[in-house]
């Protein structure tokens, strides 16, 4: 049943509207009284569906990132064609910032701000900090939610999870069921303090950060894996009794361990290392040209042996521009 | 007045990005003050204060009107490139330069600007910074001190004073406030100050020599310009939980009743949500309390759910 966590009245004939479909396995639905295709605020019993087991799979906070939106489709086809095998609530939230992806705009149109720096929110603050607090309120509680973030359209990366080192204990073991190619676990920064996932995490809602793909496309071999990866984890919570696939351990990598390669030169990045596979040390990663003078301005070679996890898409660069993370080296 | 390059970037297909400064007496003074402008590309006025800065600090030197005992850098435009194309943040990836402080040399590229950027001003005795808000709207100009913890709160409280403006504001800062330069210049040991006007993409001339003046003044007051410029009024000072905010709760036409600056009695009108289907009023904004409007709602519409005013409530 598709619910509205926030709405906020726009000037002409509109809405902002965050929305979750919420869906509510066949027995539980029948035990608390909910009528297929009826809200969850009818049910006879409420109480039932406050202590059920929930999780929460969010994803479109950043308006250029679409990678989730392939998984929140798989994930509520298979659910609402299984739900005699669902055990539970499994909330999935599409679109957190609606406005952003209907423009193609990462922040929040009409504010310039990134909406994953405004949480915990504040609901008598601005729309903004308003719509943040609902979203954490309807959130608190579940079992475990996973945020789903693609890339930005610069770089294209595996399919992973960050973890905030002060969180990792908890989450590392649920981060190796969804079916990621590695975990990343970052050191701690004070201003990731305002992202979703602290803010849940420091509530003591359990939240994992995936990153996969590209901004604005989907890569759908990887959000396939990842939709299964959502299914093995409600299995684990023993919200799922259906199939799903497994895809292996992922790689635990701390920071000491990533190799970031900026570019120095400004041009146009051609690649030559293919994305996702192993590099050596040394190995030419790429080269930075000059299109106006046809020269060569920036070999860029790869400065330990390792996984080319990230590799840039978008090809104009500055100086300072982020062209590949490998893991690896010491 | 010496020009100084701070900061230089090979970009592609566009010139190299430059940071300039302007900079007033000994390069080896005991007390220095830094004044930085547009770190946005929309922060038109807060470039036209500073340049107005300069161009007073300039006459000042001509006529002997500086000490010679402080050292005054000013920059009036740090994200040129982003001004250049009317874009407010980075034209690449869209990422804020005063997100980035205290910067990294060998990082992104919005990282090596701040790091260029604060390579030259960190240590500074005195920082200010004219910036701009989030939420699109006129404020009255103020100046606002963040509390960090890193630096003396009193001293702070007091040096704010004397810019003369009529109101200076305490600000608890949130997390994405560690990686402002406000924040970065107090742990370094700078007094750190950020300047509000009402406007930020359009000049407006009167909060403009306003703003400008009341840099002057402080300028004044830390012993580096000889002449005061009278003070137009004693500085009361906020925390910011003490603003009274006034939210919306339905959307349309925003027709003001006040300005910025009005004296408000509670429950007077500030303003009319009308139907953008027929004028019709779907909500009147009155004042909570007695006071000053302090901040305004600027475009000619509003969402629900908006802070459409802050009240700084009377004593």
């Amino acid at each position: 049943m598709v619910e509205t966590v926030f709405s906020a009245e726009l000037p002409v004939r509109e809405h902002l509207l965050v929305q979750k479909n919420r869906i509510i396995g066949a027995d539980l639905a029948r035990e608390a009284g909910v009528a297929p295709g009826a809200p969850s605020a009818s049910a006879a019993r409420p109480e039932l569906l406050e202590a059920a087991p929930r999780m929460a799979v969010v994803t479109g906070i950043h308006g250029d990132e679409l990678e989730g939106q392939h998984v929140a489709f798989e994930l509520a086809r298979i659910l609402r064609a299984h739900l005699d095998q669902v055990h539970g609530i499994i909330d999935i939230y599409p679109a957190i910032n609606p406005l952003g992806i209907n423009s193609i705009e990462r922040g929040v149109p009409g504010y310039d701000l990134d909406l994953n720096r405004v949480f915990p929110g504040d609901a008598a603050g601005s729309l903004t900090e308003a719509l943040a607090a609902a979203v954490i309120d309807d959130i608190k509680g579940a079992q475990v939610c996973v945020d789903i973030h693609a890339s930005n359209i610069f770089l294209r990366e595996m399919p992973q999870v960050r973890i905030n080192e002060e969180s990792a204990e908890e989450l590392l073991p649920l981060s190796h069921l969804i079916n990621i190619d590695f975990v990343w676990v970052h050191a701690s920064a004070t201003v990731l303090a305002s992202t979703l996932a602290y803010s849940l995490n420091s509530i003591g809602t359990k939240t994992l950060v995936v990153e996969t793909g590209v901004g604005m496309r989907i890569t759908p071999h990887e959000t396939a894996r990842l939709t299964h990866g959502m299914l093995r984890l409600a299995n684990h919570f023993g919200i799922w009794s259906g199939e799903f696939g497994r895809y292996g351990m992922p790689i635990v990598s701390g920071d000491h361990r990533v190799s970031f390669l900026n570019a120095n030169a400004a041009g146009v990045f051609l690649p030559r290392a293919a994305h996702g596979k192993r590099v050596g040390k040394g190995e030419l990663i790429g080269v930075i040209v000059d299109p106006l003078e046809g020269v060569v301005r920036e070999e860029v070679r790869c400065p330990v042996n390792g996984l080319l996890f990230t590799l840039r898409e978008y090809p104009v660069v500055y100086p300072g521009s982020l062209l590949a993370r490998v893991l690896g080296g010491e | 007045m010496e020009t100084l390059r701070l900061f230089e970037l090979d970009t592609p297909y566009r010139e190299r990005m430059t940071i300039e400064a302007y900079a007033f007496g000994p390069a080896d003074a005991a007390t220095s003050v830094a004044v930085v402008g547009a770190m946005r590309g929309n922060e038109v006025q807060q470039t036209y204060i500073c340049a107005s800065v300069v161009k007073h600090l300039q006459e000042m030197e001509r006529d002997g009107a500086l000490t010679g005992d402080v050292r005054v850098t000013v920059i009036p435009a740090v994200n040129s490139f982003s001004m250049n194309i009317a874009h407010r943040f980075w034209p690449m990836d869209n990422t804020d330069v005063n997100r980035m402080f205290p910067g990294y040399d060998q990082g992104e590229t919005t990282q090596r600007i701040a790091a260029g950027l604060f390579r030259a001003i960190e240590g500074c005795t005195y920082g200010i910074q004219l910036c701009s808000f989030y939420l699109p709207g006129e404020f009255e100009p103020h100046v606002r001190v963040t509390d960090t913890g890193a630096i003396d709160l009193a001293r702070s409280w007091e040096l704010a004073k004397l810019f003369r403006f009529p109101y200076a504001v305490l600000k608890e800062p949130a997390p994405f406030d560690t990686t402002t330069l406000n924040y970065n210049w107090q742990v370094w040991n700078t007094y750190a100050f950020s300047l509000y006007s009402p406007k930020t993409e359009s000049i407006d001339e009167e909060s403009a020599t306003f703003v400008a003046d009341c840099i002057v003044r402080f300028l004044h007051g830390v012993g580096a310009v000889r002449d005061d410029v009278p003070p137009r009024c004693d500085t009361r000072l906020l925390r910011e939980s003490d603003l009274v905010n006034v939210r919306t709760t339905r959307a349309g036409f925003f027709k003001r009743a006040v300005y910025v600056a009005s004296k408000v009695r509670r429950g007077d009108v500030l303003a009319e949500i009308l139907s953008t289907q027929d004028c019709s009023v779907l909500e009147t904004l009155a004042s909570p309390c007695d006071g000053t409007v302090f901040f305004r709602h600027g475009p000619a519409m509003v969402n629900g759910d908006t802070i459409a005013f802050k009240i700084a409530p009377e004593k």
